[in-house]
């Protein structure tokens, strides 16, 4: 059995990823799964998706703590997250990194083989946006197999329609431009038989909860009043963000009111501004505009 | 003596609660629990209870209006039966969870269908697993003590959760009795005014009942328990406080007669004072048995239950409720749990029996008792002991 971990940010496709790969290798007749880490739903915010593939039927439902491999979307995550947390030494870690950026590999390359792309130009240049998901699974199947270019197809028709030619070209492109980096020798799967768990029970316990129970506040309160200023829901942007046409905006507030976020407030004299810090990008205040007053653009447009 | 007065327990219960000086009533009027609820309204409108009475639409709105009162610092109160209590039951959850002093009275009625007001515990017993403290009241003057004990107990800042006083529909409910009355003063004396540990106060923001994830959803539900468990022996501590400022004496379980007893019956709620004077007849005519009653259901009482029952052959159970589908009826199946790791275990013989007010009388329990000592093996674990048979 293989046992994948994928990284990438809310809304970037890793749960796709995962889900398109498990299809291909049961096309192959082959047993996998593929399910995301279950917690709340942020856009933009790290978050991982697993994959099992086996000759055999898989009898586990749990997350993956030791992964054979880990598949990394974004390269801005490197320097958020442990990636490689409980990778199997001389396991496989497959990176979307562009050719600037490999001094970042330094400190995996002793333990782990990478297999390296640079996915989000290839996506940018077939598919015309920065999203890696088809890409990265290119690389994937040049680095570990798993099933072919060619069983890939099915499943991307029936995923993205008229645009999984794009897709495909994506795929493609990405299996033949990854490098495969020289790698220490990767103890084959009949050399480990006993299953190494990368910590202690209560040492996993320690790392998940955030507080003891009797440390708790009663009933679970939160006694800090407006704590959730701290958090700021603005990370989690990454497709678009609204611009106001201050020509059509009439000041009713309706974006202020409908904000989830509290992320469009109105200032001293009156005006309605934005807030970056808090604006998740839902798009629910251009929605909401009687006036059309507000257009969901890319970031990168000026106002 | 001269507070010794004949009332119904309906009324007794509501001016123990007008005596405890609530800020907050809501209820829905529900068969047999309206006396409660009507004489409390009558107080608060006769101006001889100061509290907020909101006379609500449900009684699914009738606990998430005590619950948000309590929230605020008030003492709460509501009441209900059956299908009301059954309406309740998704916010019973959060009452306890957010560690919220509500005490509730249940006049404790069958469920439907078919349509039936008449009591049983079929009604409270699938609340078992919402984390309130739930006691059982035997007679008026219990079910009149019991409220005052109640809000001490739930607002004990080494407890914080909401309390359930049971009582029998009807049986008990609208019974006329005598009743020893208490002052005001007294009870002032005894139940001071509520302190509470946290509340809604616009000058001290707080959220109460915020998101939990996976992450720290245990560690609450782990705090929630610790404190369920430890209300047991503050119920202790204010049970003996009782005794020395009014002279009568609880125990979360009560043994009658058990000494010698070769069969010890066990019983919850107002039938145990009819399995007692059951006791009394079979003890003239030579027949060695006890009665064992749990006052306090949750938390149960498990050590003083071992204990209670550890000499017996037969321990003969009567449950008022089926646990459909399952191993028998709730105080069974706790029973044979409580001593599935002893090294003596009784023989457990369950009946099912009284379910929608049917009359539970001595002969039932001499029944139960003969059943018991004449070694019949139960085909499952349990016997309807009163259903018509062909
Ligand atoms: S809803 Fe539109 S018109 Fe109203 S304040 Fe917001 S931007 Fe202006
Ligand atoms: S897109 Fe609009 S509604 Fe959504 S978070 Fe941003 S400002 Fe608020």
């Amino acid at each position: 059995m293989m046992e994948i971990r994928f990284h990438g940010r809310g809304g970037q496709g890793a749960v796709t990823a995962a889900e398109l790969m498990a299809q291909a290798a049961i096309l192959d007749g082959k047993y996998a799964q593929a399910f995301p880490n279950f917690g709340p739903e942020r856009r933009g915010a790290p978050v991982t998706a697993f994959l099992r593939v086996s000759d055999q039927p898989i009898y586990l439902r749990e997350k993956i703590e030791s992964p054979d491999t880990v598949v990394v979307l974004d390269p801005t995550l490197i320097d958020l997250v442990n990636v490689a947390d409980g990778l199997k030494p001389g396991g496989m870690l497959v990176m979307n990194l562009a050719a600037s950026g490999r001094g970042a590999l330094a400190k995996y390359g002793d333990q782990f083989q990478v297999a390296v792309v640079d996915a989000s130009r290839i996506a940018v240049e077939t598919i015309g946006i920065p999203v890696t998901n088809t890409a990265i699974l290119g690389s994937l199947i040049k680095a570990c197999g798993i099933t072919s270019l060619k069983t890939m197809e099915g499943p991307m028709e029936r995923r993205f329609g008229r645009l999984a030619a794009k897709n495909l070209l994506a795929l493609q492109r990405a299996f033949e431009e990854t490098e495969v980096l020289a790698a220490p020798a990767a103890p084959s799967p009949a050399d480990a038989p006993v299953v190494q768990e990368p910590c202690t029970y209560a040492e996993l316990l320690q790392r998940e909860a955030l507080l003891v129970w009797d440390q708790l506040q009663i009933g679970c309160d939160i006694d800090r009043p407006g704590s959730t200023a701290a958090f700021h829901t603005g990370n989690w942007r990454s497709a678009g963000r609204p611009f106001i046409d201050r020509d059509k905006c009439i000041s009713c507030g309706f974006c202020h009111v409908y904000c989830p976020d509290l992320a469009m407030n109105f200032t001293d004299d009156g005006a309605i501004e934005w807030d970056h810090r808090y604006c998740k990008g839902c798009g629910i205040c251009a929605e909401e505009c009687p006036k059309g007053a507000i257009s969901m653009r890319e970031e990168s447009h000026e106002q | 003596m001269s507070n010794r007065v004949g009332i119904e327990v309906s009324i007794a219960v509501a001016e123990a609660v007008g005596l405890c000086d609530v800020d907050v009533v809501a209820a829905y009027p529900i068969t047999p629990q309206t006396h409660i609820v009507e004489h409390l309204a009558d107080l608060v409108a006769e101006g001889k209870l100061n509290a907020e009475y909101i006379a609500v639409e449900s009684e699914h709105s009738a606990i998430s209006a005590v619950m948000g009162a309590s929230a605020t610092g008030g003492r709460a109160f509501t009441a209900t039966a059956s299908q009301g209590l059954a309406l309740m039951h998704e916010i019973l959850f959060a009452v306890s969870s957010l560690r919220l002093p509500v005490v509730m009275a249940v006049a404790n009625r069958a469920v439907s269908a078919p349509i039936n007001i008449w009591a049983d515990l079929s009604d409270v017993m699938p609340q078992r697993d919402t984390g309130w403290v739930q006691l059982f009241a035997e007679n008026g003057q219990e079910a009149y003590d019991l409220m005052v004990q109640a809000f001490r107990l739930a607002e004990d800042h080494r407890v914080l959760l909401p309390v359930m006083v049971n009582l029998d529909g009807f049986t008990l409910s609208h019974m006329i009795e005598p009743i020893t009355m208490m002052e005001r003063n007294e009870v002032r004396r005894f139940l001071p005014p509520i302190e509470p540990a946290r509340l809604l106060d616009p000058d001290h923001p707080r959220s109460i009942g915020p998101f939990g994830a996976q992450d720290v959803y245990t560690e609450a539900k782990m705090q929630q328990e610790m404190a369920l468990l430890r209300s047991q022996e503050v119920m202790e501590e204010i049970w003996q406080d009782f005794e020395a400022q009014f002279g009568r004496r609880y125990h979360a379980v009560e043994s009658y007669r058990t000494g010698d007893a070769e069969v010890v019956l066990v019983t919850m709620g107002a039938v145990s004072e009819t399995a007692r004077a059951a006791v009394d007849e079979m003890r003239a005519q030579g027949i060695a048995v006890g009665l064992v009653r749990i006052r306090m259901w949750r938390p149960l009482p498990q050590e003083e239950l071992r204990q209670a029952l550890e000499g017996a052959k037969v321990v003969a159970v009567l449950d008022r409720m089926l646990t459909p589908g399952g191993t028998g009826g709730p105080v069974g199946e706790a029973l044979r749990s409580i001593f599935y790791d002893a090294p003596v275990r009784p023989r457990i013989y369950e009946v099912v029996a009284g379910l929608g007010g049917r009359e539970i009388n001595r002969r039932t329990f001499k029944e139960i008792v003969r059943q018991a000592l004449a070694g019949q093996e139960q085909v499952r674990q349990f016997t309807f002991l009163d259903v018509r048979c062909a």
